[in-house]
C-alpha cells in the first residue's frame, strides 16, 4: 500500500516550549493515534527554534519516531541564540559561586590551615630548633598571604561596589538598578516588552517565510493541517489546507482577557481573525464552536467545517503499577511520592515542602488560569464549603495566580492561602497523580473547545468528576441521569458547591455513574480521530485536485 | 558450626537475594530459628522483594505467636503484644535503614539490633539521613539502644566516612552470594548489549540513566533488564521476566554493560553477569574497583573507551571476549559465602558477645525505680478554661500512669507570672504534681548548636535563626523525660534536645480571621515536628492532618476532658421569671452580631417571654466596645428597645454565683460559631439545666461523647437561631429528662479517660 503523506503546520514563536502547551499533548496524542494507521506519515513543518522542544515533547509523551518527519529552514536566528544563550548562562550563574570567590575561599582555607600549624608550633616551640622550625613555618605562609589578599581585596571592593549600587540613594544608581531589573524581566518574559514583541514578530515572519520555501519542496505533501488558527501564513501553502479552530475565547470575554497578555493577545486575536477569514475548510472540536463562532461571527460556510470531536485523553498508563501483588495501594503509595514532589515547588512552598499528610483530602481542577476558566466561581463555592460546610478537604489548582490578580486578591482576602494549593509545571506522571489522588475532580469552566478532558482524565484513574453545565460538555455527556448528579450551574456557586458536596458524600454512587459513559467514551481512539482527519484532508485534496483541473 | 544454635533471629527484610545469602550465613553459624516478615511495603522500589513462609516450621513458637509475627507490618509500627513475643523469643533482629522500622525497633526490641547498610548514593552518609529523615526521635531512640544496636555494613569501606555515634557501633557484615561459582553455560549468541535499568518511569533517577544510556550507546542494539513497575514504550525494555527466561538471556547476550561510578554503591547484577560468564564491561571510579577491578580488560576510563570496547565483543573480537572472560572472576571472590563468612563469624560474636554483656549488666543493676518524669508546660498565660483543661491533662497523665502500674511524675509547668498564676489558681492541682514556673529563653543558632553538641547530637545543624526553651532556672526542664506542650503557640522552634508532643485543641484560624497571613507558619512547623500531636475532637484531628499538614501516624485523638463539675440536679428550683443564660466572651469567633439580631427577632417578632442573661469575661462592657465585631452587636441592640429591656447583661461571676445563677435558668444557649466547644453545656447539665447550641461538629461531639442531647440551631441563621430559642420556651422543661444521668456524668470523668492519655505519651517516652 502506497504511503499518503500529509503536513502539519507548526509555527510557535521563539521561547514557547511545546510540553507546556495544551496544543503541544494534543499533537503528540494526534500522532501517537497515527500510528495504528498504516500507509499515513506525517511531515511537520517547523520554525528552526521549534525542533528541540518537538523533541523533548514526543521522547516525554514516547511518540512512535515511524509516524512523523520534522522539517525545519536550517540555523536558528543568530540573534535568538545569542539571546538563548544569556538566559542560559543567567541561570546557570544562579547556581554557581563565583569563580573568583572559590580561588580566594580555597586560598583562605589553605592560608588559615598552614597559620594554624605554624601558630600551634610557635607556641609551644621550647627550644632553638623547634623555634628555628616555626620561623621557616611563618616563613611559607607569607606567599599564601600574599596571594589571598590581593584577590580578597579585589573581591571585597567588588562586593562594596554592589552593595552601593543596590543602597545608595542616588537616582544615578537607581537608573542603573531600574537598567538591570528590566534586562532580567526581559530575559524571563521577553514577551512583555512590546519591543521586543516587534522584534520577535519580525524574526517570526522572516521564519515563516523560509519555512514557506520548505514548504515548497515537499511535492509529496497531499494535504496540509494546521492544529490552530494562530498563524494565518498557512494560507500561503499553495494546497490543499485544514485548520482546526479550536475556539475563540478571546471574543467570548473581552474583558477578562483585556488585561491578559498585554498586546501579545491582540495581536493573536486579529491573526485569528485573518486566518479564519483566509482559510478554506476548518475542523472544529464541537458542534457549538462550528455553529457559533465559524458561522455565525465569522460567516464561514457550514459545509467547510467539520465536526471532529477528541479521543478521551487517559492517564492511567502514567500511575498503573504492575508486578506486585498489591497493584493498587502500590499505585497510590507512588503517586503519594509524586504529589510530595510537586508540592516542592507549589507556589507556597513554605507550608507545603513540608506538609506530611501522604492521605490529604483535596478538591483538583487542572487548568491553566484563564478568564473563561470561571476560578473564582470554584472558589467561592470552595471557601463556603470549607468555612461553612465545615468540609475539609483542600482544594489543588494548577496554573500560577499571580498572573491573575482577581484569583490572587481573593485568596488573600479570603485567607485561603493555606487550603488552596496551585502546582505548576506538572509533569504527565505527577498530573495523573494528582487526579488519582483527589476524592474529586471539578472542572467550572464557562468556554472551551470541546468537551474538557477533565472527565476522562479523572476517569481513567478512578475518580469521579463535576463539571459546569455548558453546550460543549452536554454534547459528549447527553446520559440525563449522568447530567443529572455531573452538572452545576456555572454561574452560581451555590449550586457548584452543593454539587460538590453531594459528591463527596456520594464518591461510590457518582463513580459508578460516570463508568458507564466513561466506558462508552473510551472505545473512541486517537486512531480513530486520525482517521476522521485523514478522510477530510483526503476529501479537501480531492476537491483542490478537481479545481485545478477545471482551472487549466 | 553450631555455637549460636540456641539463639533466635528475626530478619526484617525481603529483599530476595539478600535473604538466600544471608539466612545461608546465619544457618552456617548455626542458627536454626529465623522468623522472616510475610510482608513488604507498597513501595514500586520494592523489586526484589519476596516472600517467603518456608523458615515458619523452623520456629519453636506457638502457633498463636508465630500467627501474630505474620500479622505484623514490621516496617511500620507493629502492634505491643508483637514486640512482647519477639522479645520474649528472639536475640537479635535484622532490619534495614527505614526509619519507621528502626524507629519502632529501637523503642521496643530489648535485644540486639543490626541495621543492614548496604551503601547510598553519592556523597551521602548514613548519619546525615538519620538526622534529616528520621529527625529527633530517630536520633533519641538509637541513643537510647546503646550498646545494643549495630550498623551491620555490607562493605568494609563504608564506615569511614561515618560520624562517630555510626562509625562506632559498626560491624562488617559481607554482602555475598549465594552460589558465586562462575558457570560455563554462556554462549553469547545474541550480539546485544543487556544493561539492566529498572523503574525508568517512575524513577527520574533511573530515567537519567537510561537516557544516558540511550545517548552513549545510541546505534547499539541492546536489551534493557529489570522490571519496570510503569511501562515504557520501548521494545528493547524487557521489563519482568521469569528466572528462567532471566538466565538465558545472561546466556545469549554478549556482552553487559555496568554504568555505575558510584564509590559506596554496587547492584547485584554485575556479579550475576559474571557468574553467569557473560563479559562484563564497566566503568572506572565505581566500587567494583575496590573489588580487584582495577587493571581488569574490562575496566573503561570513559564512555568512547566502553562504546568501543562493547563495539568490538559486538564484532566478535573472541580475543578480548576470552580476556574479559577469564579476569574478571577475580570481582566475584569478596562475594564467595566461604570468603564472607570469617567476617560474618566475627561480627556475630562481637554482637552476641555484647548482648550477653549487657544482659548480664541489666540483670546485676541494683534495682532502682527510674520513674519517667512528664513535663505538662503551658506556652502562654492562659487563664481559665483553658488553663483548666491543661490541669486536668496533667491529673489524666498522672492518673493514667498510675493506673497502668508505671507510676510517672507530673511537672507543671507555666509561665512566670506570679500575678496571673498564684497559688489559689491551681487549687485543682494534686499535691503529688509539681509546679515550676518557667520562661522561655531564646537560643541563637550558634547557642542552639553548641547545646544540642553538648547533648550528645552529634552533626546536629540549626535549621531556624533562633530556638526556644523552657527555663525553669534550674535544669530547663531537661530532667523530664517528655515536654507535653499544651497548644501549638510557640513562636520559634523548641531546641530539640528533649521529645515533645503537643496538646492542640483547635485550629481555628483556619475558620475565623484571628491572624495575619504566615503568623500560623510557626505553629503549624511545631505541630510537624512534634512526636505526636493529641487532639480531642475528630474535626480538630482533621483539621491536624488537612490544614496543619501532620503526618497521620502522629496525630492521636483522645478523649475530651471535661472539668469535675459538681452534679447538682433540682436543689432549688425555678424561683422568680424564667430565663436563659448566654455565656460568651469577647472573641471573634463568638457570633455575637448574629446572636444580637436571633434576640431581636426572638423578641420583637416572636414575641419571646423569656429573658436573657449574659454572663462571661468582659461581658459588661461588650456594649461599650470599640472592636468590629462587638460594634455592630452594640448596633443592633442600639436599635431595638425591646431587646434592652429584655437582655441583662451580668458580667463575669465567680464561680459559685456563676452556677447559682445557672441553676435558674431554663436553659444555657451557647451561640458561638465555631471553636474546639464548650464545656459550659457539660457544666449546665450537671446542674440539671438543658442547653441550646450552635450546630457545629465539636459541639456533635461534645454532645455524644457526654450524651447530652442538645438543641441544635444554625448559627449562619439569625431566624433560625431565634425560631430555635422560641421553641425552647416549649421544651425546655421536656428537655431535662434527655440529659445524662449521674452515672453518664461520672463515667466521663479524669479517671474513666487517664488511661488513654497515659498510653498516647508513653509511646513518646
Amino acid at each position: 500500500m502506497s504511503l499518503k503523506h500529509y503536513g502539519i503546520y507548526l509555527a510557535y514563536p521563539p521561547t514557547v516550549d511545546l510540553r507546556a502547551e495544551g496544543l503541544g499533548r494534543h499533537l503528540a496524542m494526534f500522532l501517537k493515534g497515527a500510528a495504528n494507521l498504516s500507509g499515513v506519515r506525517f511531515t511537520i513543518i517547523c520554525p528552526s527554534w521549534t525542533v528541540e522542544t518537538l523533541e523533548s515533547l514526543f521522547v516525554s509523551e514516547q511518540v512512535p519516531k515511524e509516524v512523523f518527519t520534522v522539517v525545519a529552514p536550517r540555523g536558528k536566528p543568530y540573534s535568538l541564540a545569542i539571546f538563548e544563550a544569556i538566559r542560559s548562562y543567567r541561570t546557570s550563574i544562579k547556581n554557581k559561586t563565583g569563580y573568583l570567590s572559590c580561588i580566594v575561599k580555597m586560598t583562605a582555607r589553605i592560608g588559615e590551615r598552614v597559620w594554624r600549624r605554624a601558630a600551634a608550633r610557635a607556641v609551644a616551640a621550647h627550644h632553638v630548633g623547634a623555634a628555628i622550625i616555626s620561623i621557616v613555618e611563618i616563613l611559607v605562609l607569607i606567599p599564601f598571604l600574599l596571594l589571598a589578599f590581593p584577590l580578597a581585596l579585589l573581591v571585597y571592593i567588588w562586593r562594596v561596589a554592589r552593595l552601593a549600587v543596590k543602597y545608595w540613594p542616588s537616582s544615578y544608581f537607581s537608573h542603573l538598578q531600574s537598567i538591570a531589573a528590566k534586562a532580567n524581566a526581559l530575559l524571563v518574559k521577553p514577551y512583555d516588552a512590546n519591543w521586543v514583541l516587534r522584534l520577535f514578530d519580525a524574526m517570526h515572519a522572516g521564519e515563516m517565510r523560509r519555512m514557506q520555501k520548505e514548504i515548497e519542496t515537499l511535492a509529496d505533501v497531499r494535504a496540509w493541517y494546521c492544529p490552530t488558527a494562530f498563524w494565518p501564513d498557512f494560507h500561503e501553502i499553495k494546497a490543499p489546507r485544514l485548520t482546526c479552530v479550536p475556539d475563540v475565547v478571546l471574543s467570548d470575554f473581552p474583558v477578562g482577557f483585556s488585561g491578559v497578555g498585554g498586546d501579545r493577545f491582540l495581536k493573536t486575536f486579529e491573526a485569528i481573525g485573518r486566518s479564519i477569514r483566509g482559510g478554506d475548510y476548518f475542523v472544529t472540536y464541537s458542534e457549538s464552536v462550528k455553529w457559533q463562532t465559524l458561522v455565525d461571527r465569522y460567516a464561514v460556510r457550514a459545509k467547510k467545517i467539520t465536526v471532529i470531536p477528541h479521543a478521551p485523553n487517559m492517564l492511567d498508563e502514567h500511575v498503573k503499577i504492575t508486578g506486585f501483588p498489591d497493584v493498587d495501594a502500590t499505585s497510590v503509595h507512588y503517586c503519594q511520592m509524586l504529589l510530595r514532589g510537586a508540592l516542592q515547588r507549589s507556589t507556597n512552598p513554605d507550608y507545603t515542602a513540608t506538609f506530611s499528610n501522604g492521605d490529604v483530602k483535596f478538591l483538583f481542577y487542572a487548568s491553566q488560569l484563564r478568564p473563561n476558566k470561571n476560578v473564582l466561581t470554584l472558589l467561592r463555592a470552595f471557601e463556603y464549603l470549607l468555612r461553612r460546610r465545615y468540609v475539609g478537604h483542600k482544594l489543588v489548582l494548577t496554573g500560577n495566580p499571580a498572573l491573575m490578580p482577581d484569583i490572587q486578591r481573593f485568596i488573600v482576602d479570603h485567607r485561603l492561602e493555606r487550603d488552596v494549593i496551585f502546582l505548576h509545571g506538572l509533569s504527565v506522571a505527577e498530573l495523573a497523580a494528582c487526579y488519582k489522588l483527589a476524592d474529586l475532580a471539578v472542572n467550572p469552566t464557562l468556554s472551551e473547545g470541546g468537551c474538557p478532558f477533565t472527565f476522562t482524565e479523572a476517569l481513567s484513574v478512578g475518580t469521579p468528576v463535576v463539571m459546569s453545565r455548558i453546550a460543549v460538555t452536554e454534547e459528549v455527556l447527553t446520559d440525563q441521569d449522568l447530567q443529572f448528579v455531573t452538572f452545576f450551574d456555572p454561574f452560581n456557586w451555590r449550586d457548584c458547591a452543593e454539587r460538590i458536596e453531594w459528591a463527596i458524600n456520594h464518591r461510590n454512587d457518582l463513580l459508578e455513574i460516570q463508568r458507564k459513559t466513561y466506558s462508552e467514551l473510551v472505545k473512541r481512539s486517537w486512531t480513530d480521530v486520525v482517521s476522521e482527519y485523514v478522510a477530510v484532508l483526503d476529501d479537501i485534496s480531492i476537491n483542490w485536485q478537481s479545481k485545478e483541473l477545471i482551472k487549466n | 558450626m553450631n555455637e549460636f544454635k540456641s539463639l533466635r533471629v528475626m530478619w526484617l527484610l525481603n529483599h530476595t537475594t539478600f535473604r538466600h545469602f544471608e539466612i545461608f550465613q546465619l544457618s552456617n553459624m548455626g542458627v536454626k530459628e529465623i522468623f522472616l516478615p510475610k510482608s513488604f511495603p507498597f513501595d514500586e522500589g520494592n523489586l526484589s522483594a519476596s516472600v517467603t513462609h518456608e523458615f515458619d516450621k523452623s520456629l519453636q513458637l506457638g502457633a498463636s505467636d508465630i500467627e501474630l509475627l505474620n500479622e505484623q507490618d514490621w516496617y511500620g509500627e507493629p502492634e505491643a503484644a508483637a514486640w512482647e513475643v519477639a522479645n520474649k523469643y528472639f536475640d537479635v533482629i535484622f532490619i534495614g535503614f527505614f526509619p519507621r522500622q528502626m524507629l519502632s525497633a529501637c523503642l521496643n526490641f530489648k535485644g540486639s539490633i543490626v541495621i543492614r547498610a548496604f551503601g547510598l548514593g553519592g556523597d551521602n552518609t548514613y548519619s546525615q539521613l538519620i538526622r534529616q529523615i528520621g529527625g529527633q526521635s530517630l536520633q533519641f531512640a538509637i541513643a537510647r539502644a546503646g550498646g545494643r544496636l549495630w550498623f551491620g555494613f555490607g562493605y568494609e569501606h563504608l564506615m569511614q566516612c561515618e560520624e562517630d555515634f555510626v562509625a562506632n557501633r559498626s560491624v562488617f557484615m559481607p554482602v555475598g552470594l549465594k552460589t558465586s561459582n562462575v558457570s560455563d553455560q554462556w554462549q553469547g549468541n545474541e550480539k546485544r548489549i543487556f544493561f539492566v535499568c529498572p523503574r525508568i518511569g517512575s524513577s527520574p533517577y533511573f530515567r537519567g540513566i537510561y537516557n544516558n544510556f540511550i545517548e552513549n550507546f545510541k546505534g547499539i542494539p541492546y536489551y534493557i533488564g529489570g522490571a519496570q513497575p510503569i511501562r515504557i514504550n520501548d521494545p528493547n525494555i524487557l521489563g519482568f521476566v521469569t528466572n528462567q527466561r532471566y538466565s538465558e538471556i545472561m546466556r545469549q547476550s554478549r556482552v553487559m554493560f555496568y554504568h555505575s561510578q558510584e564509590p559506596n554503591h554496587i547492584h547485584y547484577h554485575p556479579f550475576e553477569a559474571i557468574r553467569a560468564g557473560i563479559p562484563l564491561v564497566f566503568m572506572a571510579g565505581g566500587m567494583l574497583d575496590t573489588m580487584g577491578g582495577i587493571g581488569l580488560p574490562g575496566r573503561c576510563r570513559t564512555v568512547a573507551e566502553a562504546r568501543k570496547k562493547i563495539k568490538r565483543i559486538l564484532a566478535d573480537d573472541w580475543v578480548l571476549i576470552e580476556k574479559i572472560r577469564a579476569s574478571q572472576a577475580v570481582l566475584l571472590e569478596p562475594m564467595k559465602p566461604e570468603n564472607c563468612e570469617p567476617a560474618w563469624r566475627d561480627g556475630f560474636v562481637r554482637i552476641v558477645a555484647e548482648l550477653a554483656r549487657w544482659r548480664g549488666e541489666q540483670a546485676a543493676r541494683p534495682a532502682v525505680n527510674m520513674r519517667k518524669r512528664v513535663a505538662v508546660i503551658l506556652p502562654v498565660g492562659y487563664r481559665g478554661g483553658s488553663l483548666r483543661g491543661a490541669i486536668a491533662l496533667a491529673q489524666a497523665i498522672h492518673l493514667g500512669s498510675r493506673q497502668r502500674g508505671e507510676d510517672a511524675e507530673v511537672v507543671f509547668a507555666h509561665l512566670d507570672d506570679p500575678a496571673s498564676y498564684s497559688d489559689d489558681v491551681f487549687s485543682d492541682l494534686p499535691v503529688s504534681i509539681n509546679r515550676r514556673s518557667f520562661n522561655w529563653k531564646i537560643l541563637t543558632a550558634a547557642d542552639a548548636r553548641r547545646a544540642m553538641r553538648y547533648a550528645g547530637f552529634e552533626g546536629w545543624e540549626p535549621a531556624s535563626q533562633y530556638y526556644q526553651v523552657p527555663d525553669d532556672g534550674i535544669q530547663q526542664l531537661l530532667d523530664c523525660d517528655l515536654w507535653l506542650c499544651i497548644s501549638d503557640r510557640i513562636l520559634h522552634p523548641v531546641l530539640p534536645i528533649k521529645p515533645m508532643a503537643l496538646m492542640v485543641y483547635d485550629y481555628l484560624q483556619r475558620y475565623e480571621n484571628l491572624l495575619v497571613h504566615g503568623a500560623d507558619m510557626p505553629f503549624l512547623s511545631a505541630a510537624r515536628s512534634a512526636e505526636r500531636v493529641l487532639v480531642t475532637t475528630e474535626f480538630t484531628r482533621q483539621d491536624a492532618l488537612q490544614y496543619a499538614g501532620v503526618e497521620p501516624r502522629k496525630v492521636s485523638k483522645v478523649p475530651m476532658l471535661a472539668p469535675e463539675f459538681p452534679i447538682q440536679r433540682g436543689v432549688l428550683g425555678h424561683q422568680g421569671a424564667p430565663f436563659f443564660i448566654w455565656t460568651t466572651n469577647a472573641a471573634p469567633h463568638k457570633n455575637h452580631r448574629h446572636a444580637a439580631e436571633a434576640l431581636r427577632i426572638y423578641y420583637e417578632e416572636l414575641q419571646g417571654k423569656w429573658d436573657c442573661q449574659v454572663t462571661g469575661v468582659n461581658t459588661k462592657a461588650m456594649l461599650e466596645s470599640e472592636l468590629p465585631h462587638l460594634k455592630a452587636m452594640a448596633e443592633v441592640f442600639a436599635h431595638s428597645l425591646v431587646l434592652q429591656r429584655h437582655v441583662k447583661w451580668v458580667g463575669e461571676l465567680v464561680d459559685n454565683q456563676y452556677r447559682q445563677l445557672l441553676s435558674q435558668a431554663r436553659f444555657l444557649w451557647h451561640a458561638g460559631r465555631i471553636d474546639n466547644g464548650t464545656f459550659s453545656v457539660i457544666e449546665a447539665a450537671c446542674l440539671g439545666v438543658p442547653s441550646l447550641s450552635s450546630d457545629y461538629p465539636a459541639m456533635r461531639e461534645i454532645d455524644a461523647q457526654f450524651s447530652l442531647s442538645l438543641a441544635w440551631m444554625d448559627p449562619d441563621s439569625p431566624r433560625n437561631m431565634a425560631v430555635q430559642l422560641k421553641h425552647m420556651e416549649l421544651e425546655a422543661t421536656g428537655r431535662q429528662a434527655l440529659l445524662p444521668d449521674e452515672a453518664q456524668l461520672y463515667a466521663q470523668r479524669i479517671d474513666k479517660h487517664a488511661g488513654a492519655y497515659w498510653q498516647e505519651v508513653r509511646a513518646c517516652l
